[in-house]
């Protein structure tokens, strides 16, 4: 793809999400987990009265529960009209915003954890490190 | 395009104009019509096809004419209307509600069916000749050309005519002239509210369709009676003058005044057309119908009362144009509705921005609930805005609060229906339609209230003529009830039919698979008719084309359910059953309980909250007790089945600490009840449903989750989901709602007993009432040590000898024994020994009937049945003194100390008290027995008693009443009484003392209470 992708840690990997997919940054979050509840779901949280579900991305990526590392960072993407929910994930801290073009992504290669690629749509080559994008209409389906 | 608009509003009006026509015409069907029912529903159909006229909807105009035809002859007395015209005129109706609703496609159906039927009536009937003479006129338009009329409008030229109205024919161009008025139905209205309309065609011969319609500019021609003049219709209406002809009306002299004469002599003619009358009172300002005829008789009273200026100016009909606009506009103003149509989407914005308010003002509240003495002034301005708040989201929830008359009002058009189709005799009453629910409630309950009312009349209602023989009314009932309980809303669907039969949906249910036979034999009555609820299960004998394809039931109850409610079937063979569905007033705001439980909130709907409950630990009348992994708590004399909110959702694993104060909820879901146990209790808050966010699947234990107070979300909890993943499985009945018989008020009063069901080596089930169980122990078989005959096990720290129940009763006996066995201690015994049992079935709570005495044997009370098996009900003593005769044989010394002397045995429950009479006339006493304290009382009065034994825990009158009417007398001073219970406690002992009891013995210590009895009753001899 070409255009602006919002880039972010989770399990010291660089991975980026469209920007257009995303509505904000919320941190210092304090959510509510949700017992008895599907193992990617970390909980719910308040953002101005809207009840936004916070998923594991971490976990949906490599299917491991980390230890709960207290973090309070999140992304909210933008609802979809056939999914007004709002949802979330923690994510360990944001990175900036970066212009990528086809030029210098590809697709995921063929030696990916076959969770990952479920979710990565394209690799970017930065200069420094490798950029995995995610594709947002993934998440949403969980 | 403004015209889309129009359609619009349109098609709103003439669906509750439709709807009207339904109701009226159903009040035909069942000759409840009143004289203004065919009047209403003549304004209505006129009122479609006027309004329908302006888009050129050539069917809807059609039928709608027919109809208006038809009813015209009704309304002028020359047709009475027949059974067979109400269900053209309806099948005409339903035909128009559908093309209303798919307006854009109405001129491609085929109408003509529903066009020849009401024609065919017309032509048919025989001719009536007119009450009064209809005057013979010709009327020609400016051409001179003859303009004909059908009969009914004829007479409603005629009656024009007798009070001076002129003939008008109208042409309206539709956006030019109607550009000052809002949009065609307003009007329509505004024409209707100054005269009558006759006749209407709409010019479409340069109009292709609806479409067009929509663009073009198309003519739109109607005749027209008023009594104004040209100039004040054309003022009036905002049209130019030039499209305004007037016709020639040719009448004979004598006619009209023959006509004239008979309206003076007495209003006959005034009275039949009603709306006319009622105008004639304003000056004859304006004539003709108009659909908010009552809201102009309302504003014609309120001018005459007020005696305003504007009353007197329209009494007196100026021929000044000026004065005469000036009137139709006040009356116009005066008559408009006050009511205003906001769109559902506008309220429910509405409804949840003041429900963030109400969250909003909490959490304001709550900050500044510290600083509510320093700042001044503060407290008032935090009270003022709670209070509005408050009175703010209670407006506005109830501007979404619609009658259930809205879901009600179809019915009896469905039961008239499915009466005729199924050949039954049916009646349908309606109560409660007042009854005002939330619109989204209301709106979701049409298709399970359809359902249920079809399953009323299809399976519930027995045809006519075997309700003859089972000597029922002819007339099948089913009775619509709506009504308030508690804080709900319960809609009853009864019927007085078959009812349900529960042998037959057990067998189905077996058929079906949707059981096995095992589990069928342990189902209670209430689980078997839950059955239904099933997917995939229907009764009908024959599936018929109305109900019985196996799909509904369980739909229903899932709908139900989603709305907060509950589902619940009470049926009686050959009587009737009853389906009752209670509903929450509204699904947005809920109140709450905010309960914690591992340092997290949650929700809890009060609705479902009967009680809460704290326990101390060491208080001897409320405690949790154990039953083999299960907690109960003893609430009222009915075991309670407890679970600990953190175990459920898996937040916790140990089990409820019972040495540190539990905090219990009582919930009550239908008629199943259990207790929640939560770490702390909260306030009450008012919380705002919002649903559960998609991603989290399915979590049962939640109904919603909502913001509270603090700005956090916490979960609501959905009681009948956490009953559900905790595997709680309800089995026996619940006492009915009392207030019925004072017998079943005094059944479900009486002390139940709660039985433990277990099975040794042999096929049979035994029982033991728990009161007497201290304890189950699971134990493995090879813990089991034997030293000489007997068995033992080591139980804590100490040897305790276990007897086989086999071995000394007369019941069949296995060799080989399971590897896991348990071992039930009991208590209230002098030496303790172990029951071994193999199995633990149940624990069932219920009032044993004992069986006749066919099965006897010493060691056993008695039998009973339960759960249609036969269950042997073990009487400890006897089986102890079997299996230790050195320790448990009763001296032989007690066999005959009774001596003839009387005891009155006061016990509610038949097993004690059979128990204990058998001691007492083992060792010679004569027994007279009263099964609470007033019986007693009574038989104290006639008989004369030596010792009174009795019971503290009864009905009616318990056992510390009754001793201290005792002590209260005179005439029984020396009268002594001995307590027997089965609360041993010291506090217990304390209170029984104070109430005046010699003695308070343990239940069923056969030994100790001949003892007693001896000793009271030597006491006595002493004293006396």
């Amino acid at each position: 793809m070409t255009g602006k992708v919002l880039t972010f840690y989770l399990g010291g990997l660089l991975f980026g999400l469209d920007i257009v997919a995303v509505k904000e940054i919320q941190r210092n979050i304090e959510y509510t987990p949700v017992p008895d509840s599907p193992a990617h779901i970390v909980g719910l949280f308040n953002m101005r009265g809207q009840v936004v579900t916070l998923l594991d991305l971490a976990y949906l990526l490599n299917n491991e529960k980390e230890p709960e590392k207290g973090r309070t960072v999140c992304i909210v993407l933008k609802p979809k009209a056939d999914a007004p929910d709002h949802i979330g994930f923690l994510i360990e801290r944001t990175g900036s915003v970066v212009d990528i073009h086809d030029d210098i992504s590809e697709g995921p290669p063929a030696n990916m954890s076959g969770e990952l690629t479920r979710f990565v749509k394209e690799v970017v080559k930065l200069n420094e490190e490798l950029l995995m994008v995610i594709d947002s209409e993934v998440i949403f389906e969980q | 395009m403004q015209n889309l608009e129009f359609i619009k509003e349109f098609i709103e009006e003439a669906t509750v104009h439709v709807e009207t026509v339904e109701n009226g015409l159903l009040l035909f069907g069942n000759g409840t019509d009143e004289p203004d029912t065919i009047h209403g529903i003549f304004r209505a159909v006129h009122s479609i096809k006027g309004t329908a006229g302006f888009f050129g909807l050539q069917n809807i105009i059609k039928i709608a004419h027919v109809m208006e035809n038809l009813l015209g002859e009704v309304r002028n007395g020359n047709l009475a209307m027949t059974n067979d015209m109400v269900d053209y005129l309806l099948a005409a109706n339903d035909c128009l509600k559908e093309m209303i609703v798919d307006v854009e496609n109405s001129d491609d159906r085929d109408v003509s069916v529903h066009i020849e039927n009401i024609t065919a009536i017309l032509e048919n009937r025989k001719p009536n000749p007119s009450i009064e003479p209809v005057v013979e006129f010709v009327i020609t338009d400016e051409k001179n050309q003859e303009v004909l009329f059908a009969d009914n409008e004829k007479t409603i030229i005629t009656d024009a005519l007798k009070h001076g109205h002129g003939l008008y024919k109208i042409r309206l161009r539709l956006n030019e002239n109607i550009k000052a008025n809002p949009s065609p139905v307003m009007f329509f209205n505004k024409l209707s509210s100054i005269g009558q309309i006759i006749d209407s065609y709409t010019d479409i011969s340069e109009v292709g369709g609806l479409d067009d319609i929509l663009n073009a500019d198309i003519n739109f021609i109607f005749l027209f009676t008023t009594v104004l003049e040209k100039t004040l219709i054309s003022l009036a209406l905002d049209i130019p003058e030039e499209d305004i002809v007037e016709l020639d009306i040719d009448t004979k002299k004598e006619d009209l005044a023959q006509i004239l004469m008979k309206d003076l002599d007495f209003s006959n003619a005034v009275q039949k057309l009603e709306p006319l009358s009622v105008q004639r009172q304003i000056g004859e300002s304006n004539t003709g119908t108009t659909k908010d005829i009552i809201a102009h008789s309302v504003a014609i009273e309120e001018m005459k009362s007020v005696n305003s200026p504007g009353s007197s100016m329209i009494s007196s009909a100026s021929p000044n144009v000026d004065d005469a606009g000036d009137m139709v506009k006040k009356a116009q103003a005066v008559a408009v509705d006050d009511t205003v149509r906001v769109h559902v989407s506008l309220l429910n914005d509405l409804l949840n921005l003041a429900s963030e308010m109400v969250l909003g003002r909490n959490q304001l509240l709550r900050c500044l609930e510290d600083h509510r003495k320093e700042i001044a002034g503060l407290n008032s301005v935090l009270q003022n805005i709670d209070n509005i708040t408050t009175e703010l989201q209670e407006k506005i929830m109830q501007t979404r609060m619609q009658p259930v008359a809205k879901v009600f009002n179809k019915f009896p058009r469905i039961i008239r229906e499915l009466s005729k189709k199924l050949g039954k005799d049916i009646d349908l009453q309606m109560e409660g339609t007042e009854v005002e629910l939330d619109k989204s409630i209301i709106e979701s309950l049409a298709d399970p209230l359809t359902h249920l009312i079809r399953n009323a009349a299809d399976h519930g209602i027995e045809r006519p003529e075997l309700r003859e023989l089972q000597g029922k009314s002819k007339t099948g009932h089913v009775f619509l009830k709506a009504y308030h309980e508690g804080g709900r809303v319960n809609i009853d669907i009864i019927d007085d039919g078959a009812g349900i039969k529960v042998e037959k949906i057990k067998a189905k249910a077996l058929e079906r698979g949707l059981m096995r036979a095992s589990e069928a034999e342990s189902m209670s009555e209430r689980e078997i008719l839950n059955m239904l609820f099933q997917p995939g299960f229907s009764t009908a004998e024959q599936v018929t084309d109305v109900s019985g394809r196996g799909v509904g039931m369980d739909v229903v109850k899932t709908n139900i359910e989603k709305l907060g409610g509950a589902i619940d079937i009470m049926t009686r063979p050959g009587q009737g059953t009853t389906f009752r569905l209670a509903l929450p007033l509204t699904l947005a705001i809920i109140p709450s309980l905010i309960v914690e439980v591992a340092g997290q909130k949650f929700a809890l709907p009060q609705v479902n909250l009967q009680e809460m409950v704290r326990i101390k630990p060491g208080d001897p009348n409320r405690k949790i007790e154990r039953c083999q992994g299960a907690q109960v708590l003893r609430l009222r004399g009915r075991l309670l089945p407890i679970i600990h909110l953190g175990n459920v959702l898996g937040l916790r694993k140990e089990p409820l600490d019972t040495t540190k104060v539990v905090r219990v909820l009582v919930l009550k879901i239908g008629t199943k009840q259990y207790g929640l146990a939560v770490d702390a209790i909260h306030d009450g808050e008012e919380i705002l449903v919002k649903p559960l966010p998609k991603h989290l699947g399915e979590c049962p234990c939640y109904s919603g989750v909502t913001i509270l107070g603090d700005g956090k979300v916490a979960m609501i909890l959905n009681p009948e989901g956490i009953s559900g993943k905790a595997n709680l499985r309800f089995t026996e009945e619940q006492p009915k709602k009392s207030a019925e018989e004072e017998q079943s008020a005094m059944e479900s009063m009486a002390e139940s007993q709660n039985l433990l069901l277990f099975q040794c080596s042999g096929t049979e089930t035994f029982s033991l009432d728990l009161s007497m169980v201290a304890r189950v122990e699971p134990i493995q078989a090879s813990q089991i040590e034997r030293i000489g005959e007997k068995e033992y096990i080591q139980f804590r720290g100490d040897s305790l000898r276990v007897i086989r129940p086999e071995q000394y009763l007369p019941v069949t006996r296995r060799e080989g024994q399971p590897d896991k066995l348990y071992v039930i201690i009991p208590k209230l015994v002098k030496y303790p020994m172990g029951i071994l049992i193999h199995r633990i079935d149940d624990i069932i709570q219920t009032r044993v009937k004992f069986n006749q005495e066919n099965i006897k044997a010493k060691g056993l009370v008695g039998s009973t049945i339960l759960h249609n098996r036969i269950v042997l009900v073990i009487n400890i003593y006897d089986l102890f003194e079997l299996a230790a005769p050195d320790q448990y044989q009763v001296h032989e010394r007690h066999s005959h100390s009774g001596n003839r002397r009387t005891v009155l045995l006061v016990e509610d429950t038949p097993f004690f008290a059979k128990m204990e009479r058998s001691y007492l006339e083992w060792a010679g006493y004569r027994v007279l027995y009263g099964s609470n304290g007033k019986e007693a009382w009574e038989i104290l009065q006639n008989s004369s008693v030596d010792v009174v034994v009795s019971d503290i825990q009864m009905p009616i009158m318990d056992g510390y009443e009754l001793v201290k009417r005792i002590r209260a007398d005179q005439g029984f001073a020396s009268l002594p009484v001995i307590a027997l219970t089965s609360m041993t406690d010291e506090r217990s002992r304390q209170l029984g003392r104070e109430a005046g009891f010699d003695f308070y013995e343990a239940k069923l210590d056969k030994e100790r209470i001949l003892d007693r009895l001896e000793e009271a009753l030597r006491l006595r001899r002493e004293a006396g």
